[in-house]
C-alpha cells in the first residue's frame, strides 16, 4: 500500500532520513519509535504524500508519488486516516465540523455521517464539546478529536503521529485497542510513539513490529513484540 | 460548473475559509475604485462617440459654396450659383448666409466690432443635402463653368481628420479601460495570494483530510469574486449617482457627459466584468500558488 525505497530527506543540509526503506502492507502494525527530532513526523508525512524525498522513491497505493498530480495525492489521502501532532484543525469551526471535514471536502455530508461522527465523538469522550472551538480544548481533547476524524472515513490505512501523547493511560489504551481492532480487519497501522509502556501493552493483543529511527537510519527492532 | 452553481456556492467550501478580514476589504475597496473610474471612462467614451457622430452627421449633410468675387459681380455670381444649386439633384436647399450671421461666426476670432463691409470676405452659401447627397465632382465642374468665382466645399477634408481624432480618443478611452481592468486583475491576484498565504494552516488541514486543490482554490476564489462584485457594484452605483447629478444637456458644443436613456445600460456590465476578471485572476493565482506548495 505504501512503499518507501531508499528514501533520503534533508532540511537545510541536515539529513533527517537516510536511505530509508519501508513497506506498509495490509495487516501490518508498526510502532515507530525514536528520540525527538529523529524524523518520525517526516517519515509519516512522506507516507501521507505530504512531502517529496530528496532521493529515493515513495509509492502510494502502487503509484510513484513523483508521478502523481495534486488531485491524485488528494485521492490517496482520502484512503488514509491521518493523525498529526499539530495543525490539524480549522480554529474558526466547531469541533464537530472539524471532525466532519473529510466529508465536507468530498461534498457529501448526510444525516447518517453526522450520526456516525456523533457516535465517534461520544466514544472518545467529546460528546459535550461538539460546538467547542479547537483552541478552547486541551491537547488530549484535540488528539481524541483528530483520531475520531481519522477513523470516521473508515480508512484503508492509518498513519498516526503520537496519537496518545497527551492522553491519560486509560484513554491511550482505549485508542490502542481501537487501532488494533481496525488492524485485525486488515487495516495497516503505522503509529509513531515514544511511549514504551503502550508498546508493551500492545504485545499480547497484536502482532506488531517496532521500527526505530535514529540518526536518520531506520532499523527494525525487528522482532515482533 | 454553472454560474448558478458558483453563485449558490458550496456551503462546505464557504465555511472552511475564515472571515476575509483586511484582504476582503482590500478587494472591495480596490474594485470599488476601479469600477468608479471605469464608469466615468465609459461615460466619457459614450460622450466622445456622440460628439464624433454629431460632427460627422453635421458635416456630411451640409456643404458650403464660397463666392469670392467682389462688388456688383458678387450679387450676380451669388444668384447664378443659387440657380445652379437649386437645379442640382441631391440638394434640399441653399441659402445665403446673412452678414449678421457671418459676423456671429467670425466673432469668436475677430471680436464684436468686425467691419464686414471693409473686409474682402467671401459670401457664403449654405447647402443642405437630401437623400444620398449630390455629386460633388459634377457640381464643382458645373460651378467652375458657370460661376468661376464660386468654390464648393463639401467638408470632406474636415471629416477625415475628425474621424481620426475620434478614433484616437476612443483608443485612449479603451486603453484607460484596459489599464483599469489590468489594475483590477493585479489587485485581486495579490489579494488571492495574501489570502492563501495568511491561511497556510487552513490549506494544510484541508489537504490532510483529502481536499483537492481545485476545491481549496474554489473556496477562496468564490469569496474574493463576490467581494469584487460587491465592491464594483458599490463603485459603479456611486459613479452613476454622481453622473446623474450632471446636466442632461451639453454645453459649449459638447454633448452631455451624463448618459441618456439606454446608455445607462452600458454601466450594468461593469460589476459583472469586475467579477469575471477577479474570478479568472484569483483562480489562476490560487491554483498556481497551491501547485507551488508541497
Amino acid at each position: 500500500m505504501i512503499d518507501l525505497s531508499q528514501v533520503t530527506v534533508a532540511f537545510g543540509g541536515r539529513v533527517v532520513l537516510s536511505d530509508v526503506t519501508l513497506s506498509l502492507q495490509p495487516g501490518d502494525f508498526f510502532f515507530l519509535t525514536g528520540p525527538s527530532g529523529a524524523g518520525k513526523t517526516t517519515l509519516l508525512r512522506l507516507c501521507a504524500g505530504a512531502m517529496a524525498p530528496a532521493k529515493g522513491e515513495v509509492r502510494l497505493f502502487g503509484r510513484p508519488l513523483s508521478e502523481m498530480t495534486s488531485d491524485a495525492r488528494a485521492s490517496a489521502r482520502r484512503r488514509m486516516g491521518i493523525v498529526y501532532q499539530d495543525t490539524q484543525f480549522l480554529d474558526h469551526l466547531p469541533l464537530e465540523e472539524n471532525v466532519l471535514l473529510p466529508f465536507t471536502v468530498r461534498g457529501r455530508l448526510d444525516a447518517e455521517l453526522r450520526a456516525q461522527a456523533d457516535d465517534l465523538m461520544t466514544w472518545v469522550g467529546l460528546a459535550g464539546h461538539r460546538a467547542a472551538l479547537p483552541p478552547t480544548l486541551s491537547g488530549g481533547e484535540r488528539q481524541r478529536a483528530a483520531l475520531a476524524r481519522a477513523l470516521l472515513t473508515a480508512p484503508e490505512l492509518v498513519l498516526a503521529d503520537e496519537p496518545t501523547g497527551n492522553l491519560d493511560w486509560e484513554m491511550s489504551l482505549k485508542l490502542l485497542t481501537l487501532l488494533i481492532e481496525l488492524n485485525r480487519l486488515g487495516t495497516p497501522v503505522l503509529m509513531a510513539t515514544h511511549d514504551l509502556a503502550l508498546i508493551r501493552a500492545a504485545k499480547p493483543l497484536v502482532n506488531a513490529r517496532v521500527l526505530r529511527l535514529k540518526d536518520g537510519q531506520l532499523t527494525q527492532a525487528g522482532a515482533a513484540l | 460548473m454553472t454560474i448558478l452553481d458558483f453563485l449558490r456556492g458550496d456551503p462546505g467550501a464557504g465555511r472552511v475559509v475564515p472571515p476575509a478580514g483586511s484582504t476582503g476589504r482590500l478587494v472591495g475597496l480596490g474594485t470599488a475604485a476601479m469600477a468608479f473610474l471605469a464608469v466615468f471612462a465609459i461615460a466619457l467614451a459614450a460622450m466622445l462617440f456622440r460628439l464624433g457622430d454629431s460632427w460627422r452627421t453635421d458635416l456630411a449633410d451640409t456643404a458650403t459654396v464660397r463666392i469670392t468675387s467682389l462688388g456688383e459681380a458678387r450679387d450676380a455670381d451669388t444668384e447664378t450659383a443659387l440657380e445652379v444649386l437649386r437645379t442640382t439633384p441631391g440638394i434640399a436647399s441653399a441659402r445665403v448666409i446673412p452678414d449678421l450671421e457671418q459676423q456671429a461666426l467670425l466673432e469668436p476670432w475677430f471680436g464684436k466690432d468686425l467691419p464686414l463691409d471693409s473686409l474682402p470676405l467671401p459670401r457664403l452659401i449654405e447647402v443642405a443635402t437630401e437623400g444620398g447627397g449630390f455629386d460633388a465632382r459634377a457640381l464643382d465642374l458645373r460651378l467652375a463653368g458657370e460661376v468661376p468665382a464660386a468654390r464648393l466645399d463639401d467638408h470632406d477634408r474636415w471629416r477625415a481628420p475628425l474621424a481620426r481624432a475620434q478614433g484616437r480618443m476612443t483608443g485612449v478611452t479603451l486603453a484607460a479601460l484596459a489599464l483599469i481592468a489590468a489594475t483590477l486583475a493585479a489587485v485581486t491576484a495579490l489579494a488571492a495570494r495574501a489570502a492563501l498565504s495568511a491561511n497556510a494552516q487552513v490549506i494544510d488541514v484541508l489537504r490532510l483530510v483529502g481536499a483537492r486543490d481545485t476545491w481549496i482554490a474554489r473556496a477562496f476564489v468564490r469569496r474574493i469574486t463576490l467581494r469584487a462584485f460587491l465592491g464594483a457594484a458599490g463603485g459603479s452605483l456611486l459613479a452613476a449617482a454622481i453622473l446623474a447629478t450632471f446636466p442632461a444637456a451639453g454645453t459649449a458644443g459638447l454633448p452631455a457627459l451624463r448618459p441618456g436613456g439606454l446608455a445607462w445600460a452600458l454601466l450594468v456590465p461593469v460589476p459583472l466584468f469586475a467579477a469575471l476578471v477577479a474570478w479568472i485572476t484569483t483562480r489562476r493565482s490560487a491554483l498556481r500558488m497551491l501547485k507551488g506548495r508541497p
